[in-house]
């Protein structure tokens, strides 16, 4: 301990001497604390706390008396459980046939894998809404079935494998790549059949990897508001829909806050495993040298299943994109499928304004958290400093917490002095800055590591202070991990939902919230209208960053990088 | 400007178990005079590059100073420091081409373009790099990338140049080429340097004075020429150069008694009481292997056990009873007569070339 405390006082001393960097340290620690830290605690204290704000242990009481509070938390985790194994199996499935096969159109594939990441997060449930819904497409129009109910555990666990799936298809395509095909070779070269290779071989290497895309897929399956929204319907309660009607419905904000915090216990919990348990166990048979891949691990008949497989899925992805293209080009989904674009003309008249003010969001938010994200990955990486594995576990922090606990935190912290924020512009891009720098702090650490120390210390040699140091080395070297974290920021502000859904107002709107707006009123081919419009407008941008940045750095490849850290 | 070091040490803690401290550098003093090459030696582990790290301002020591000059730098950051290192890794910034590498000090400094520009071409000048100023680092060799690592750090005129064992990327033949040149190079200019390195080799050709470090300790501070005639022990004889080491017994007046043979080491045996062990080395080139003539027999017979042809020399490995198996180098032996294995030979010991040790 006193050893610690001396190390503690040394660090102390070295950051007197770049006393900018000592303040950019404190400055970025203090607004961690108010940003991401005390709306969490106010999460917590107002769970205790009846609607009077007096202490009462009411609200978890309620939730154990009832049955239907009970419901959406066994819901929610049997969601959870389901949609993170079918996803990680589809998942690897996808990954293995594309990293170890020769399977035609890899990179249409690819990208078409990934489309659902840049999506809003409901864009499924919405096409399955057309698809299978009362007036769908294939239930009603095909099949002439009048009472089916897409609605419940299967609508919303189908909508999920499809939004998270490319998730876990993502992380395993990396562990796949990382695992040197070589290794396969020579099993095989001592005698191991084609099955053994992969049962001895490529499964248990890839098994770390497995596990962390299933706790992250159950992270983000828990955090889900916009499918269960859409497709859980009242008789099929979920905690994190449940919380925001709580709040929203019968402005019971305790009991909001309550749920919030049980649905924050699992999230966090499989968080903590898959970072601090399981990322230490993966294994990177990389070697910096390229390896051609020469495995013969698949034969011909397991290739053509695999084949038939992935092919599935790809039309199941194009059909539900081409679902929602074709409906907002439709009169009345259902009914009447003459061509019009009176949806768009619709969109455009009452929803001009929500479209500049979610870009206005995004594009104010978006630099904001990459450079805050980068800044804080080189303190990690480079800095010692007293505090630092906390300052970096509450920066990532974020990932692990749904959003609807990130929105009810922010709701309460910031409606009373001394930082009254609801309504303003600045509470949505705060939220999306401090909800996005995990991804772009993890890329940064990534690239940092990579950089031989001896360049900045060279800088430093040569008579550069640290932050000259920072601003004309670390930052040109890390340029191209900055901007594939400004698409990933950027792609998420564009389509984010459930924390936003709570810091709406009637002066700034988001184009997700107007979409589910126009879904729970019924006018399916305004929300499709929408939806294409934002989907546009995110591949857009992604193609200009593209452009505008040379080399492997922004677009699909960069949301390749973010997702497989 | 001279370099002064006192009582430096540098303890690096260890997270795993509290209160115990890995020492790097233990207690070292040291003395770098103006404009003199002063080589850090010795294996790796030994506490050379942290106390190389400590002088350029990249570690602080746990205790002691440090002097440039009369100034005490302790609490001087490293871009404070007005000294500049060639690293290991040359440490070129890849984003930058060779021209802006090699001026990113001086525009720190924002020194007016037209001077900046004079310094260049000569620095260019001085490393052999014209004409490669607009090159990436990628399109650099390993040498050129050395130069350039090089021209960045004179350029500045620091008043103290560091090296971390700059050469050790480079294949053999232009290290050899590499480290007359930075020799020149650092005579010509008349700057204190610090060397590190662990080719003994490399730091006997290259300084005027080499430090012999190891565990954190200095062994002995010389002149290469020193250190490899007079050793002060085991390890500074042993890591410079081959030896052979021999068990003796100290005599009255300078004398000590090799097995069954007394040799006269005049004067060099004053530390000794007669009665004491010592122990004596010899160089394999100073031993001399004769066969034959009857008058002129060595000191003791032995047989050749072993004969490998190098070139420049014959090294054989010879045993004698009572001894342990020499090690012994014939030069020139492309007009000499070569022995073969389990041939007999006389070893003759030249006394002047025998050294006791100070350690047993």
């Amino acid at each position: 301990m006193h050893q610690k405390i001396r190390k503690g006082m040394r660090d102390l001393q070295l950051l007197k001497r770049d006393p900018f960097i000592a303040l950019l340290i404190m400055f970025t620690a203090l607004s961690l604390i108010i940003f991401v830290i005390y709306p969490l605690l106010s999460v917590l204290v107002k769970s205790f706390q009846t609607m009077d704000g007096v202490f009462s242990l009411a609200n978890y009481n309620r939730f154990i008396r009832f049955k239907y509070l009970r419901n959406a938390l066994w819901n929610s985790l049997s969601v959870g459980v389901i949609t993170g194994f079918t996803g990680v199996v589809t998942g690897y499935l996808a990954a293995f046939t594309i990293a170890r096969t020769n399977i035609p159109c890899k990179r249409f594939l690819h990208v078409l894998f990934i489309l659902p990441i840049i999506s809003p997060p409901f864009t499924s449930a919405l096409s399955i809404l057309m698809l299978f819904g009362s007036h769908g497409l294939i239930t009603r129009g095909v099949l002439g079935i009048r009472n089916f109910s897409i609605y419940g555990f299967k609508g919303v666990v189908l909508s999920q494998i499809f939004t998270f799936a490319p998730v876990a298809y993502l992380t395993l395509r990396g562990v796949l790549d990382s695992l040197n095909p070589t290794l396969e070779d020579a099993a095989m070269n001592v005698g191991a059949t084609r099955m053994q290779t992969f049962m001895k071989v490529t499964l248990p290497l890839s098994l770390p990897g497995i596990a962390s895309a299933f706790l992250v897929v159950m992270i983000e399956s828990l955090a889900d508001f916009g499918n269960p929204l859409v497709l859980a319907g009242s008789r099929f309660p979920m905690l994190a829909t449940q919380a925001y009607l709580e709040i929203t419905g019968s402005f019971n904000l305790p009991l909001g806050a309550a749920l919030a915090v049980v649905l924050l216990l699992p999230s966090v919990t499989a968080f903590v495993i898959q970072r601090y348990y399981l990322q230490k166990k993966q294994y990177t048979t990389i070697t910096g040298k390229p390896v051609a891949s020469s495995s013969k691990l698949v034969s011909r008949s397991a290739g053509r299943i695999l084949y038939f497989f992935v092919t599935l899925f790809a039309i199941l992805i194009l059909m539900f994109y081409g679902t929602i293209t074709m409906g907002a080009f439709t009169s009345v989904w259902g009914y009447d499928f003459t061509l019009t674009l009176k949806h768009f003309i619709y969109a455009f008249s009452v929803g001009l304004d929500t479209i500049k003010d979610t870009l206005i969001i995004a594009i104010l938010s978006t630099p904001v958290s990459g450079l805050l994200g980068m800044l804080i990955a080189f303190m990690v990486v480079r800095l010692s400093f007293p505090g630092k594995a906390s300052l970096e576990f509450t920066s990532i922090l974020n990932f692990a917490v749904p959003g609807t606990v990130v929105g009810i935190g922010y709701i309460l912290a910031f409606n009373k002095p001394p930082l009254i924020l609801i309504g303003t512009l600045s509470i949505l891009v705060l939220n999306f800055v401090f909800r996005y720098i995990p991804v772009g702090i993890q890329s940064g650490i990534a690239v940092l590591r990579q950089i031989d120390p001896s360049i900045e210390e060279a800088a430093r040699n040569l008579g550069a202070d640290g932050v000259t140091t920072f601003r004309k080395i670390t930052l040109p070297l890390i340029a191209p991990a900055f901007f594939s974290g400004l698409v990933f920021a950027f792609v998420r502000a564009m389509t984010a939902i459930s924390a936003a859904i709570f810091l709406v107002s009637a002066h700034w709107n988001l184009l997700t919230v107007q979409i589910l707006s126009q879904v729970g009123s019924g006018r399916l081919g305004v929300a499709a209208a929408f939806s294409v419009i934002l989907v546009g407008i995110v591949l857009f941008a992604i193609v200009v960053i593209n452009r505008l940045v040379p080399g492997k750095a922004g677009g699909i490849s960069a949301i390749q990088i973010q997702e497989e850290i | 400007m001279e370099l002064r070091i006192k009582g430096l040490t540098k303890t690096f803690q260890s997270f795993d178990q509290e209160d115990s401290g890995v020492i790097a550098v233990n207690n070292v003093d040291l003395h770098v005079c103006e404009g003199e090459l002063v080589t850090l030696l010795g294996p790796s582990g030994c506490g050379k590059t942290t106390l190389l790290r400590m002088i350029a301002g990249f570690e602080d020591p746990t205790s002691g100073d440090i002097f440039f000059g009369k100034k005490r730098v302790n609490d001087l950051g490293p871009n404070k420091r007005n000294t500049t290192l060639v690293f290991q890794s040359y440490a070129i910034f890849p984003h930058l081409n060779v021209y802006e590498n090699i001026a990113f000090g001086l525009r720190l400094k924002k020194l007016p373009q037209k001077t900046i520009h004079e310094k260049m071409e000569l620095s260019l000048e001085l490393v052999g790099l014209k004409g490669l100023e607009n090159r990436q680092p990628s399109q650099l060799s390993g040498g050129q990338q050395q130069r350039v690592a090089l021209a960045r750090a004179i350029i500045m005129e620091p008043e103290l140049l560091l090296f971390d064992e700059p050469l050790s990327n480079l294949d053999a033949k232009l290290r050899e080429q590499m480290r007359i040149e930075i020799r020149a190079l650092q005579k010509r200019l008349g700057i204190t340097s610090v060397y590190v390195t662990h080719d003994q080799s490399e730091a006997m050709s290259i300084s005027d004075r080499v430090v012999v470090m190891n565990r954190g300790k200095i062994e002995q501070t010389g002149t290469p020429r020193e250190l490899y005639a007079r050793p002060r022990n085991s390890f500074v004889a042993a890591f410079i150069g081959k030896v052979n080491f021999l068990q003796g017994e100290a005599l009255e007046n300078s004398a000590v008694r090799i097995k069954n043979k007394t040799f006269d080491l005049e004067g060099r045996m004053d530390r000794f009481h007669p009665g004491d062990k010592v122990r004596i080395t010899i160089r394999p080139e100073a031993i001399a292997l004769s066969q034959g003539s009857e008058e002129e027999a060595g000191d003791f017979p032995g047989e050749i056990e072993r004969t490998t042809f190098l070139g420049n020399i014959v090294e054989y490995e010879v045993r004698s009873k009572g001894l342990p198996n020499l090690t012994i180098h014939m030069t020139n032996p492309v007009t000499g007569r070569i022995f073969n294995p389990g041939e007999h030979v006389d070893l003759s010991f030249p006394t002047d070339t025998l050294h006791p040790l100070e350690d047993i």
